[in-house]
């Protein structure tokens, strides 16, 4: 063909080869054989222009090498609306970002969708940060599971049998699947692992261990009881801790047993406690009753510690029932015992662990002044009565306990009432008229609280602030993030709603 | 009256260091005296000093008294998020005396414009011909040393076709760029650009021959035409004067080449060319059923001017470049409007390809030609290239450098979209997209 012919020429330089023109016999023959061929350069040049151009004019596309795949069935489900997904642009974009879980479970309320040019970002989200799927995954819709398909990296969006991932997955997927499994079907993801168990690497059995603390149920204490003799001290002592939150487990019943033995109560004008202290034993070991405290900070002798630890397992209620006194009574027949310290402790990791709120709320006052143990106990109250908890402490005259209140309320990670928000608020700006110095936690736990904060409240939020006081340029930056967070959270509901 | 959305407020931004400050701004606390009318939103906003700051949306013009260099401010930028994000904050109202003297000399500057751009303006008559003198004489200046630098190419392209590209290919960058650069000098800048592309040619692999010797056969046979330019057309004369690296300023068009009319910002992109941020935006008048583009261009560190997001309707004037296939155009008087519409589309790629060599015939050396596509579904192939599909089973490659397939893949699902975008001859590069009647800009 007289294109490649040129090329040919062209490589080697018309001082080597003079070009040969193959003209056809049609127009381009024509206007091919009219070009000069004693001046080489200028014909080589301009048979290439000439031919470069017939060629680019003529070209032919290729046609399909396979057939399409199937498209995505068609989604009926209406799309967001323009402002809401405008919002969710700038979410992925990074603006926001943490108000995403939120948009995404508004968005399923309204049975809407996602637009589907967002849907690309999304799932890279979804790829780099786990904890996003739960509100994700729903929200992607049929359009964006297809999508999902087309690329590995965004694997974990795609339904897939469960059975055979398990088997044959990666460590981190198949760790996924546990989490995901014991949502919403946790006796299917004892049943995967206790399939494995025998042949899974120890690095691997703890984290999978403590996926079975979501949904915790006494289906689970046969295979847990045996898990207890487990060589590894660390899985034992995961184990041992699972079983203590069932008051029914072998474990828990073991344990009472050992724990009403100890403790008497003397009835009398004003009760009291008799103690006696637990001498090591080979069941109580294997009960996860240890000697040696694990840290320093625990200043208990070893029977004390084990002591406390018998009291912290078992159900605080038990105490109620055997001895037929509140736990405010209980608490207040230890007041002179010499062992007052072991059993508080055991009685407020008790309350934590069976989220026991009658033993929550009567420990609280004694440890107002220790943030985070406080935060801990108020953890085990339903939420009308740590709202009035903590409403009664923000009203108190200490700044200890006030401090407090903001130290808890960050650790209530679910929305506040009116009320409660309005009290935090306050709070806040009466700190700053105090002139104190921001509490670092307290500046960056702001921004965290705009999404906490009921919305409606967000032009409410914005006014009263101290904008004079002199300490006011340090908190300035804090409030502003907050009420920006909380302005758009608004917008964002406005517009869903749309 | 306000109807910038969040999105279109950040396109306009310089860089994401603006959009995050101006998120900062966006907050009532920081403002005083805000307000707006039909024409305009101010404010005084506090910084390290009080800067009076006012936005005119509609086209977007900007002005702030802070000392940035970026262009617009982060000021005004807040400003405009502001009113987006809570129109309650900025209530209608009179505007105080700064924003009226802007406004002022807006117009003024405007007139002054329009009187350039109209021969009959009541102009001093000796001035004007002192102007018309001295411009003859610089472009005379120039017709020389474009006659000297590409008397010089002519001969270096024969030298290297004596040597064989074999030989070039052996040559260092400076080799290439050192040709460029006389072409620079001898203000052929289309020419120089067009010489620095080609030096990435032979390192390209294989087939680099052929695509070499097409490239420069199309160079020999543009200096051709040039050399006999009077006995060409007139629209084909100005192609080839384009091509080199002749412009048009806004006051040489002919007055029959402005075109006003309804204008649908239809696709953007920008990218970089040596020193230079470029921006290509096409339009799509709804009377006139043309396709325009207009080019933009900032030094790294400065400023674009702003332009109307994609997407979006704009009532202006387009003055077309005279050309045998007119799509240059520059861009006069813009206002936001609403309106509604879209291209007509090509069938398939067969009537793409039509169309192109339709085209080629007009203008031998055009570039790009914009293209609506019906019924086109992207798919990915292998190496990570995307295709689309068209349908009659054949499919035009993505040109590799197109980033958003994905995107483009979710909004179809696998089903066929209307697809606007630039074919450079061999390759497709998609910047924007219908589903149904949704529009997706990339």
């Amino acid at each position: 063909m007289a294109w490649q012919e040129l090329v040919t020429c062209a490589l080697l330089g018309t001082e080597r080869q003079a070009p040969q023109l193959i003209a056809g016999e049609n127009a381009l023959g024509d206007l091919l054989t009219r070009l000069n061929s004693e001046d080489r350069e200028g014909a080589l040049l301009r048979a290439a222009g000439t031919l470069a151009l017939w060629r680019r004019a003529g070209q032919k596309l290729a046609s399909n090498p396979r057939p399409l795949s199937p498209p995505c069935p068609p989604d009926e489900t209406p799309v967001c609306g323009a402002r809401a997904s405008e919002h969710l642009t700038l979410m992925l974009q990074g603006h926001y970002a943490e108000l995403l879980p939120e948009w995404l479970t508004l968005l399923r309320a309204t049975g809407r969708r996602v637009p589907e040019e967002c849907l690309p970002a999304l799932l890279d989200a979804g790829a780099k940060q786990a904890e996003l799927r739960p509100a994700l995954l729903p929200a992607l819709g049929q359009r964006g599971r297809w999508l999902a398909r087309h690329q590995t990296a965004w694997s974990f969006a795609v339904e897939t049998d469960d059975e055979q991932l398990w088997q044959t997955g990666q460590f981190e997927e198949r760790l996924a699947l546990l989490r995901q499994l014991r949502a919403i079907q946790p006796e299917c993801a004892l049943e995967l692992l206790t399939a494995t168990w025998k042949d899974e690497p120890v690095r691997h059995r703890k984290p999978f261990l403590q996926v079975l603390a979501d949904g915790l149920s006494m289906a689970d204490e046969p295979f847990l009881e045996t898990v207890l003799d487990d060589r590894n001290a660390e899985i034992a002592r995961i184990t041992a801790d699972l079983l203590a939150r069932l008051p029914e487990s072998r474990l828990a019943q073991r344990l009472t047993a050992q724990a009403l033995a100890l403790l008497r109560l003397v009835p009398g004008k004003r009760d009291r406690l008799e103690v006696s202290l637990p001498e090591e034993d080979a069941t109580l070991s294997r009960d996860g009753i240890t000697g040696s405290p694990p840290a320093a900070s625990v200043k208990l002798g070893e029977k004390a510690w084990r002591l406390s630890q018998i009291i912290g397992a078992i159900p605080p209620a038990a105490w109620q029932q055997e001895w037929q006194r509140t736990p405010a009574q209980i608490l207040a027949a230890s007041r002179d015992n010499e062992w007052r310290k072991a059993l508080l402790e055991g009685w407020a990791r008790a309350a934590e662990r069976h989220r026991d709120p009658d033993w929550a709320e009567a420990l609280l006052p004694i440890y107002s002044d220790h943030a985070t143990l406080t935060a801990a106990l108020a953890a085990a109250l339903p939420p009308e009565r740590l709202e009035a908890y903590l409403l009664n402490l923000m009203n108190e005259t200490s700044s200890g306990g006030r401090a407090t209140a903001l130290v808890v309320l960050s650790h209530v990670e679910r929305p506040w009432s009116v009320a409660l928000a309005r009290a935090m608020l306050e709070q806040v700006r009466q700190r700053i008229r105090e002139d104190k110095q921001p509490d670092w936690w307290l500046a960056s736990a702001l921004r965290g609280f705009a999404r906490w904060i009921p919305p409606e409240l967000s032009e409410e939020a914005a006014a009263n602030w101290p904008r004079e006081a002199k300490q006011w340029r340090q908190w300035e930056k804090a409030v502003e993030d907050c009420l920006d967070q909380l302005r758009f959270r608004r917008k964002m509901r406005e517009a869903i709603a749309e | 009256m306000f109807a910038l959305t969040a999105e279109q407020i950040i396109a306009l931004a310089p860089d994401d260091a603006s959009v995050k400050a101006a998120r900062g701004l966006a907050r009532p606390g920081k403002w005083t005296a805000l307000g707006q009318n039909d024409r305009a939103l101010w404010g005084e906003c506090k910084g390290s000093a009080l800067y009076q700051v006012c936005v005119d949306p509609a086209e977007p013009a900007f002005k702030c008294t802070c000392p940035s260099r970026k262009f617009p401010c982060k000021h005004a930028l807040g400003l405009l998020l502001m009113a987006s994000g809570q129109p309650e904050t900025v209530q209608l109202g009179e505007p105080p005396d700064w924003l009226n003297e802007w406004l002022a000399k807006r117009e003024q500057s405007a007139k002054r414009k329009a009187a350039r751009a109209s021969p009959d303006a009541d102009f001093d008559p000796e001035q004007q011909a002192k102007r018309a003198a001295a411009k003859d004489k610089r472009m005379a200046e120039r017709q020389r040393k474009v006659d000297a630098g590409l008397e010089e190419l002519e001969r270096w392209l024969r030298d290297l076709a004596r040597q064989g590209l074999a030989h070039a290919q052996q040559q260092p960058a400076r080799y290439w760029d050192g040709m460029a650069a006389r072409l620079v000098d001898a203000q052929a800048p289309g020419l120089a650009r067009w010489l620095r592309n080609l030096a990435s040619i032979p390192a390209s692999g294989e087939g680099w021959g052929e695509r070499l010797l097409a490239e420069l056969g199309s160079l020999y046979l543009l200096l051709e035409g040039y050399r006999r330019l009077e006995s060409l057309p007139e629209p084909l004369q100005a192609d080839i004067r384009s091509r080199i690296g002749w412009n048009w300023q806004e006051g040489d068009l002919p007055a029959d080449a402005w075109v006003r009319d309804r204008w649908l910002m239809i696709g953007q992109r920008s990218y970089e060319e040596e020193q230079l941020r470029v921006r290509r935006a096409w339009l799509w008048g709804q009377e006139c059923g043309r396709l325009a583009l207009t080019l933009d261009f900032a030094y790294q560190s400065q400023p674009m001017p702003p332009i109307a997001a994609p997407g979006t309707w704009i009532e202006a004037e387009l003055g077309f470049f005279p050309s045998h296939y007119p799509q240059r155009a520059l861009l006069r008087n813009p206002v936001l409007i609403d309106a509604q519409g879209r291209p007509p589309a090509l069938a398939d790629g067969a009537a793409l390809l039509e169309a192109y060599s339709a085209a080629l015939a007009l203008h031998p050396w055009l570039g790009i030609l914009p293209a609506m596509l019906a019924e086109v579904t992207p798919v990915r192939g292998d190496a990570d290239r995307w295709w689309l599909h068209d349908s009659a089973a054949n499919r035009l490659p993505v040109n590799p450098g197109f980033s958003e397939g994905w995107r483009l893949l979710a909004l179809g699902g696998g089903t066929p979209l209307t697809v606007f975008g630039e074919w450079n001859g061999e390759q497709f590069w998609p910047l924007g997209a219908w589903v149904k009647e949704r529009f997706a800009a990339f």
